[in-house]
């Protein structure tokens, strides 16, 4: 018996750490693989650049030592005009041609030619210089070295964006922070009060969308770059594919693929996503990356940090809504009269303000005693309807300058409960809204039969969403 | 490399040993006739199918001149001066 009971605790152990080792090194892989993704990429950019910039390559002293004079210069000038090369092997062919000339020179006037002689001669073996160059262009841009370099730019491109992504949300949480500190520390000092913690969350789609604009901007700068010094084309020639590519790429992903809380600052921040990155492709694209070092390392960290705060303030966020059981708020009757309690079930409604499945947000209606079906209790009321009142920013009251509803939706009668769900997640302006149950009396006239309470809405969804958002919410519900 | 009768000339004047450019062109100058104009060409072109190896090398005198190998993988030595 103990030893099957040691047999099973082995199994059990076993399994767990089997479990344990398994995620262990699920994390790991993803850990390690996003690491060599980022050192990848660093190493493509720096492999590229000097041969972009063509600081590496020393020009040969040759030629000038033995005063080949201006023709050589001239040739060579001329063929580095056809060449269409990275700076870097500009330099490094017109250094070795440089030093072939001067050999070749050196030769033949050690056959007895004079310098002058010498020197056509040497020019007129290597031909033409426009062919000259053009030969040299096409050995270089081999087919295998375009694939090189599309490969590499895929690579470099994608880390170039998880960087920038990274590193512009460290920079922007830590710059809402400092800010959020600030005005705090102000206010607490003003006022002498607590105040709460700044709302990051309130700013989270133009924060992302903020960094997913840097991050296209710094992928595509890796991606050309990195492409261009791999497939020995000059950047901008690189740059009209890969502008194309990603600004159709970047724009699917800022009109469809950002979801989150949305109003128009979110949307245009969004739709500079493609922009700069067709921008970071045309504009001065020549210029040398800045070095990524240890400070690169170093914002990773932070970022990493960073976005971990981000996401835990986003996680404890709360719809905000109030309810209003007890108490009548103020300018209440402008959504009408309330119903004469003889026509109301005696025990009175009550309500609860909560969120569906599929975002909506929901009002329900139950009776405060369960011995009565609500349709038996309500049934002298007809075309019952939830209605959705504008309220004030602080949900004080109704706000007076409307006279409607800004929404209405059917009630619907859910076992004990009457139900009204309206998607404020899909309207533009819903923001600080009351709910209420009203239907039509024995009288004929309509009555407010129950406050339901209020809330505040933002808009959720892409840009896409929000851009065929229907503008008028009675219109599109009636 | 406008032949593969020209790629073969040019490899077999290179032989096992590192050259510069001028020292192929003499090689190839002596053993048959080519155009001395498609030598860099046909250098550079089996540069970049990854057939030859070149290197800035410093010479006796002192001067950096680029040197041509052929490219044994796994079994050739590596080189530190290598700029390809």
């Amino acid at each position: 018996m103990n030893g099957d009971r040691l047999l099973f605790t082995a199994y059990i152990a076993g399994f767990v750490a089997l479990l344990v080792a398994s995620v262990g090194l699920l994390i790991t892989a993803y850990i390690a693989g996003f690491v060599a993704l980022l050192v990848a990429s660093v190493r493509l950019v720096r492999r590229s650049e000097p041969r972009l910039d063509g600081g590496q390559f020393p020009a040969s002293p040759r030629a000038s030592e033995i005063g080949a004079g201006d023709a050589v210069a001239a040739y060579l000038d001329r063929m580095s005009g056809v060449l269409r090369l990275p700076a870097g092997d500009v330099a490094e062919v017109r250094a070795e041609l440089s030093d072939h000339l001067a050999d070749s020179i050196a030769s033949l006037e050690a056959e007895g030619l004079d310098r002058e002689r010498a020197t056509r001669e040497a020019l007129a073996r290597l031909g033409s210089a426009d062919e000259l160059g053009r030969h040299l262009r096409h050995a270089h841009q081999s087919t295998r070295r375009l694939l090189a370099g599309v490969g590499g730019g895929v690579v470099a491109g994608t880390g170039g964006v998880l960087l920038g992504y990274l590193g512009a949300m460290a920079v922007t949480v830590a710059v809402a922070l400092v800010l959020g500190l600030a005005v705090a520390l102000l206010t607490a000092l003003l006022t002498a009060i607590g105040v709460p913690f700044p709302d990051l969350t309130y700013y989270r789609t133009e924060m992302i969308a903020g960094s997913l604009a840097i991050a296209a901007g710094t992928g595509t700068r890796f991606a050309i770059r990195t492409s261009a010094g791999l497939s020995r084309r000059t950047p901008r020639s690189m740059a009209v594919p890969w502008a194309i590519a990603l600004g159709i790429g970047f724009s699917c992903l800022a009109v469809f693929g950002i979801r989150g809380p949305q109003g128009w600052p979110d949307v245009i921040v969004e739709l500079c996503i493609p922009v700069v990155a067709v921008a970071a492709a045309t504009v001065q694209i020549d210029r040398p990356m800045p070095h990524v070092g240890r400070w690169g390392v170093a914002i990773v960290v932070i970022s990493v940090i960073g976005i971990g705060f981000l996401f835990g303030a986003v996680g404890s966020a709360s719809p905000m809504w109030v309810q209003t059981d007890d108490a009548w708020y103020m300018h209440a009757d402008i959504a009408g009269p309330m119903a004469p309690s003889a026509w109301l079930p005696e025990t009175g409604l009550s309500s609860r303000i909560g969120e569906s499945g599929d975002g909506a947000t929901q009002a329900r209606f139950v009776l405060n005693t369960t011995t009565t079906p609500i349709a038996t209790a309500l049934a002298n009321w007809h075309d019952i309807r939830g209605e959705a009142w504008h309220g004030t920013l602080g949900l004080e009251s109704l706000d007076t300058h409307y006279s409607s509803p800004f929404a209405i939706e059917p009630a619907d009668i859910q076992n004990d409960a009457i139900v009204a769900s309206f998607h404020f997640d899909l309207m533009r302006h819903a923001g600080a809204y009351w709910l209420f149950l009203t239907g039509v009396g024995p009288d004929g006239r309509r009555y407010v039969l129950s406050q339901g309470g209020g809330g505040v809405a933002s808009f959720y969804g892409s840009v896409w969403d929000w851009l065929t958002a229907t503008q008028d919410w009675l219109t599109a519900t009636q | 490399m406008r032949s593969a009768g020209e790629r073969t000339r040019l490899l077999e004047a290179l032989g096992d040993a590192g050259l510069t450019g001028p020292a192929i062109s003499r090689r190839v100058r002596t053993a048959a006739s080519m155009d001395e104009s498609m030598l860099y060409p046909a250098l550079h072109s089996l540069e970049a199918s990854w057939t030859l190896r070149a290197s800035w090398e410093t010479d006796g005198d002192g001067n950096r001149r680029r040197t041509y190998r052929r490219r044994r993988f796994l079994l050739g030595p590596r080189r530190s001066s290598e700029t390809s």
